[in-house]
Formats: structure tokens, C-alpha cells, sequence
């Protein structure tokens, strides 16, 4: 169970309700246009702020239940306090630490680097350091993966499924297409 | 008699070489892209609809009915090895079936869903079969506000799902519903919600959403545990179960499969829908029913015989009406309308051949199903014998693909791993994904139905309660809520109002 103070617990929902109270005059760019089109009627609008407002009502019972909860364990000492139980048990119990850390960070280059120096380079880059981030050490076995990983996926997705996945920009697409060559995919 | 007659005509020229090796290789296929993340049955049938000029309409019809039933099953295979959901109806197989995996039983789980979704398959195509033109005389009934109330009963789904956090959970699902109705919106083609950026005026798409908070996230706590349960993957034996365990899962495979064939018949519901609402209803009825997400065979088995038994429901209204129901429904009427063959009633007087060779494939395409998903599902669980470093690197790399495939468009990749790093932080904080994500596929077919209703009667948002069928499907959405809530709040007052005594005593 996570150690987080009675007044922490009413943070979540109250950004909730915050954000779409923010949000319900930025639904369309020009309320104004967006009325003249509707005349009074159902809009374009209409949709988006009956989920904000639904948003806004559920985040009150949120902090209701909260209120609730902590009520309750004033009460009881024996009992837990857990409002946010956990319906799907998808909970992580992973801390979150370096490694997850910049995982995230190569998983955002990989998809920074994609349009840059194209699919197959990015691809290969991409699955030797995270091989490498993960643990993997013997310099062979993490180049094959690469090489082999990269290879299959092109097979599978520019020859096979047709897919026009980015080349890259400059010399890096004429290195791609050139590589598409070599392989036959081109 | 006839019907039998010619079911049996229908069986003998489905089994004929040719036809029988096409269906074979079109469930093949759509197996295979159904458990891939990014290529759902529906891409595969419109890679595989060019192929179909060339082959005569029957072999037409016997491919794409393959790779749809294939299809459909395919996506519970990562569903339940990689908690990736390979389409958006195998959304209820992860919370059961990636549990079993975690617990060890990930060839039990793969085997249940097999049998379920044949179960499901086969009966919606002997409904199909039998009772197309009764079942598509109600449909010819259904209009918007029909449509808004089939939907609305798979939104409120959710309820049932979470009802030990129902505020959560809809805060959740509205916020899903949100994101699904950015960009431009359906009626008046005015963007929402894009703060004046372009790249959000095509809208979010939900499989991009799907793949980053499923995938992506998994990948980061595989990393961070840098360990998964390989167990029982290295050794993954597909094996029947007992007579004695199917046996006892027969009423949640056949609820589950009533419920598929009646959602199935209501055009644009869906497989997705079906699911949700037999996951829903399955935890309400099961006496198992508050063990659900921790790996229960019943919340498994329901689902996965629903989303199998809508494929040939959803065949209804196209083959009796010409009304396709769904993206790959609307496939085989291009593929029919290609032949020169225009569906509708007069079908089963000029086609009788091709309506119940279509029909009998159907059938054995369900039941050859068990043998091709066996064969995928164990090609599938070899991946899981590497590394889980290795594995989670090559699932960001198809979850890129799957994203980008979408509408080749390098936008959806970064909205894919902005979800999964958002999914990540709501994992952390328990708060649900699921909800979300069920907001995001079935929100923007609620509003297209919802505003449609309302243009089309008067802007007159009483006509979802008056109408007689739509009117009958809200009151049982509400019946549905009550029934979901009322032993929850029963259980928090008894708790509330329950002398500190006693209290104690039970805990």
C-alpha cells in the first residue's frame, strides 16, 4: 500500500476537475462560429463538454469516497485506507528507477531518431543498446540480435506487408534505399 | 429441410481442395496478423481484398471469412502471452488471460480461448445458418438511437468491471471518451480540442493509444523487473482440457456466446462491444465474479466466445439486407459488390451455392481454427523463450510499426509512446487504463451515433428512451448499473453502520 498523507489523496481528483474546467472553454476555437453553425441546437461542442462536465461530476464522487474513506478510518484503526483500490490488479509493483528512467528516454529517441536516419538504422541502433541497457553483455549475441532482428522486421514489414516506413532524411535515405537494394526489398 | 439440403451442398463445395486450402491459408493469416499489435483482422482483410479479384466469389468469400474468424481469435494470443491486446475486442482477454500467464498457465488460458472462441464462432454461424432472416428483420428495425443504446451498454460495461472503484473508473472512461473526440468532429466538421495544431485535427486514433498504454508500458516494467514469467513459455504445451473443467465453463461460454450473437446482429456494435458487455455481465453472474482480473477461466472463456460469436452474427444483416455492420463486413460486401454480386434478400434465391458455401466455411473455418490457433499461438510462445530484455526491445519496435502503420503517419509513434509513458505513471498510481482505453475505441462511435440521433429526431434527446428497442436497451443499461452498484454501496453502508465490534470480528 502506498504511504501518501489524507490531503495528498484529494490531489488527483481535484486536478481532474481543474484541468476540465480549463478545457471546457478551449473545446472549439471559435464558441462563437461553433453557435452560429448549431443555432441553439446539439453542436460541435455538445459531445466534448458532457464528458468534461461527467469528468468534473465523477471527480467530486472521487473526493467524496475519499472523504469517506478517511472518515471510516477515524473509526476504525484496523481498517486500511485504500480509495484508489485496484480494479483491473494492474497496479505496478515495479519502483520506478534508473533503468526505467532511461528506457524512456531510448524508447523517445528511437522514435526521435526514426524520421532522422530512417527505420532500419534507427531500428539497429535501437535494439543494441537496449540489449545492452538491459543486460545482455556478449558482444556477439547482441550485434546477431540486431542484425538479424533488424533483417526480419524489413522482410516483414517493406517486402511483405508493404509498409512505407521512413527512409531518413539526406544521405540517410539514399544509405536506406541502397540497403532496400541490397536486400531486395526496393 | 432445404436449409439442411443445402448447408450439406454448401459443405461439400467448401470442403473441395481448392476452397478448403484458401480458407486454411486465410485463417492462418488472420491469426497470425490478429495476434500481431498495430494489424488487426480489419488491416489484414484489406491487404487480402486485391487478392480476391482474381479468385472465383466463393473462394472470395471462403478467404475473407477465414482471416475474419482467424482474426478475431488472434489477438487474444498476445493478449494473453504478452498482455498486448492484438485487437481492440481481445481487451477484456488481457485482465484474465495475462493473469493466468503471470500464474503459469498460459497454455491453459491459450486452450480455453480456443475452445471458447470456436464455441462462439460455430454457433454464431449456425445462427447465422438458420435464422439470418428473422434476426435480420428485427435488425432492419435499428436506427441511431439504437445503435447510441447498444453502445451506451458497452460503455456502461465498465461499471461492473470496476465497481470496487467506480468514480475512478468513470473518471477514467470519460477521459477516454475525450481523447476520442479530438479533432474534427463528425457532423459539422469543426476541430475539437486541437488548441490550433494541426496534427491533432485527424483525431487520435485508439489502436495507437492501445499499443503505447498496453505495450509500451509493459516493456518498462519488464525492464524494471528485468524478469517475466518464463515458466511456463519455455515449456508452453498446448493440451486439451478436461471434460470436467470445459464442462464447468459451459454456461459462461454460453453466455458469453448469447450475448456475441445478439450484439454481433446490431450493425456497428461490434466485436468489441460483445466482449466488454459478456465480461461485464459474466463478473456479475459468476459466483467467482469478485476474483475477476486475478486470472478467472470464467472471465476469460465469456469474452472470448462473445468477440468469436459477433463474427458470424455481424454476416447477418450483410448477406440478408446488404447492410455491412462493421469494417470487415463492409470488406466482403466490397469483395461481393467486386463479383458483381449485390447482397440482400434476393441473395439466398439467385446464390444459393455461395450463400451456404459461405455459410458451411464459416463453420469449419471455426472449427479448423483450434489447430491454426494452436500453431500460431505455440509459433508466438517461442518468442517468449528469449531474454525478456530482448523480447521487450523487439515489442517497442512493433509497437512503433503498428502505430506508424496506422495511417503512415510518424505523429501516431510519438502520441504511441507518450501514451505508454503515460500509462506507465497511471500503472504507478493505480489508477485504471482499461476504462480509458474502452472510452477512447467505443466514445467516438457513441457520439457519431449520439449527434446523428439527435440531428436526424428533432434534437430530441428523449428519443433514446421512447423508442421501443432503444428505449428497452437503456432500461437495461440502468438495471445494469443498479445491479452492479447496489451490493457495493449495500456492503460500504452495512460497513459504515456496523458496530466497531463486529467490525473488528470480521476482519
Amino acid at each position: 500500500m502506498k504511504l501518501i498523507s489524507n490531503w495528498q489523496r484529494f490531489i488527483a481528483p481535484l486536478v481532474f476537475v481543474g484541468v476540465a474546467l480549463v478545457l471546457m472553454s478551449h473545446v472549439v476555437e471559435s464558441p462563437e462560429r461553433a453557435a452560429q453553425v448549431t443555432r441553439g441546437i446539439a453542436g460541435p461542442s455538445t459531445w466534448p463538454d458532457m464528458m468534461l462536465w461527467s469528468i468534473v461530476f465523477f471527480s467530486f464522487v472521487w473526493v467524496v469516497q475519499v472523504v469517506f474513506v478517511i472518515l471510516r478510518s477515524t473509526t476504525s484503526s484496523i481498517e486500511t485506507i485504500n480509495p484508489t483500490q485496484e480494479p483491473f490488479s494492474d497496479a505496478s509493483s515495479t519502483p520506478f528507477s534508473l533503468l526505467i528512467g532511461l528506457g524512456v528516454i531510448y524508447i523517445l529517441l528511437y522514435g526521435y531518431l526514426l524520421p532522422i536516419i530512417g527505420f532500419a538504422t534507427a531500428t539497429l541502433i535501437y535494439l543494441i543498446s537496449w540489449c545492452i541497457l538491459g543486460g545482455v553483455r556478449k558482444p556477439l549475441l547482441v550485434g546477431l540480435i540486431g542484425l538479424i532482428g533488424t533483417t526480419v522486421l524489413l522482410y516483414l514489414f517493406v517486402k511483405l506487408a508493404s509498409m512505407p516506413l521512413d527512409r531518413g532524411q539526406a544521405v540517410m535515405g539514399e544509405f536506406s534505399i541502397a540497403l532496400y537494394r541490397l536486400m531486395g526489398i526496393y | 429441410m432445404d436449409v439442411f439440403i443445402n448447408l450439406g451442398h454448401g459443405l461439400l463445395s467448401a470442403l473441395e481442395p481448392m476452397n478448403l486450402g484458401i480458407m486454411l491459408i486465410g485463417l492462418a493469416f488472420g491469426t497470425v496478423a490478429g495476434a500481431l499489435p498495430g494489424i488487426s483482422f480489419v488491416n489484414a482483410m484489406a491487404m487480402a481484398l486485391p487478392f480476391t479479384y482474381v479468385m472465383s466469389p466463393v473462394a472470395a468469400m471462403v478467404f475473407l471469412g477465414g482471416i475474419y474468424a482467424g482474426g478475431v481469435f488472434g489477438g487474444s494470443i498476445s493478449a494473453i502471452l504478452i498482455n498486448i491486446p492484438g485487437t481492440p475486442a481481445s481487451l477484456p482477454t488481457c485482465w484474465e488471460g495475462y493473469s493466468m500467464t503471470k500464474r503459469g498457465e498460459a497454455a491453459r488460458a491459450l486452450m480455453l480461448a480456443l475452445l471458447a472462441s470456436a464455441v462462439g464462432g460455430v454457433a454464431s454461424a449456425l445462427l447465422l445458418t438458420f435464422g439470418a432472416p428473422p434476426f435480420a428483420e428485427i435488425a432492419l428495425t435499428f436506427d441511431q438511437p439504437e445503435f447510441f443504446a447498444a453502445t451506451f451498454l458497452g460503455l456502461i460495461s465498465i461499471i461492473a468491471i470496476a465497481k470496487e472503484a467506480p468514480a475512478i473508473s468513470m473518471v477514467s472512461l470519460f477521459c477516454g471518451i475525450l481523447i476520442g473526440s479530438v479533432g474534427v468532429d463528425p457532423l459539422y466538421g469543426m476541430p475539437r480540442l486541437t488548441f490550433g495544431l494541426p496534427i491533432l485535427q485527424n483525431g487520435i486514433d485508439f489502436v495507437v493509444v492501445m499499443i503505447g498504454l498496453f505495450a509500451i508500458t509493459e516493456v518498462l516494467e519488464m525492464l524494471g523487473k528485468r524478469s517475466y514469467n518464463q515458466g511456463e513459455a519455455k515449456k508452453l504445451r498446448m493440451k486439451l482440457p478436461s471434460i470436467k473443467e470445459l464442462w464447468a465453463l459451459k454456461w459462461p461460454a454460453l453466455r458469453g456466446t448469447a450475448i456475441g450473437c445478439l450484439i454481433g446482429t446490431v450493425p456497428g456494435a461490434g466485436a468489441t462491444v460483445g466482449a466488454v458487455v459478456a465480461y461485464g455481465i459474466e463478473k456479475q453472474v459468476s459466483p467467482q465474479g469478485k476474483d475477476f482480473g486475478t486470472g478467472v477461466a470464467a472471465g476469460l472463456v465469456a469474452p472470448e466466445a462473445a468477440n468469436s460469436a459477433t463474427t458470424g452474427a455481424a454476416m447477418i444483416p450483410l448477406l440478408t439486407l446488404g447492410i455491412p455492420g462493421s469494417a470487415a463486413t463492409a470488406i466482403m460486401l466490397a469483395a461481393l459488390v467486386l463479383h458483381g454480386i449485390t447482397p440482400g434478400p434476393m441473395l439466398f434465391a439467385t446464390q444459393t451455392e455461395l450463400v451456404y458455401t459461405v455459410f458451411a466455411s464459416l463453420i469449419l473455418a471455426n472449427l479448423f481454427m483450434i489447430g491454426a490457433g494452436m500453431l500460431v499461438a505455440r509459433g508466438f510462445a517461442t518468442l517468449m523463450k528469449v531474454p525478456p530484455t530482448v523480447l521487450g526491445a523487439f515489442i517497442v519496435v512493433l509497437s512503433v510499426v503498428g502505430a506508424y502503420g496506422v495511417r503512415n503517419n510518424i505523429i501516431d509513434v510519438y502520441i504511441c509512446l507518450g501514451f505508454g509513458l503515460l500509462g506507465y505513471i497511471m500503472k504507478h498510481f493505480s489508477f485504471p487504463s482499461a476504462p480509458l482505453v474502452l472510452g477512447i475505441i467505443l466514445g467516438p462511435l457513441a457520439e457519431r451515433y449520439f449527434m446523428t440521433s439527435l440531428a436526424n429526431y428533432d434534437n430530441d434527446p428523449t428519443i433514446f428512451l421512447t423508442r421501443p428497442i432503444s428505449g428497452s436497451i437503456m432500461a437495461f443499461s440502468m438495471l445494469f448499473i443498479v445491479w452492479a452498484l447496489v451490493p457495493g454501496i449495500g456492503g460500504m453502508l452495512m460497513r459504515r453502520f456496523t458496530p466497531k465490534k463486529i467490525k473488528n470480528l470480521d476482519l
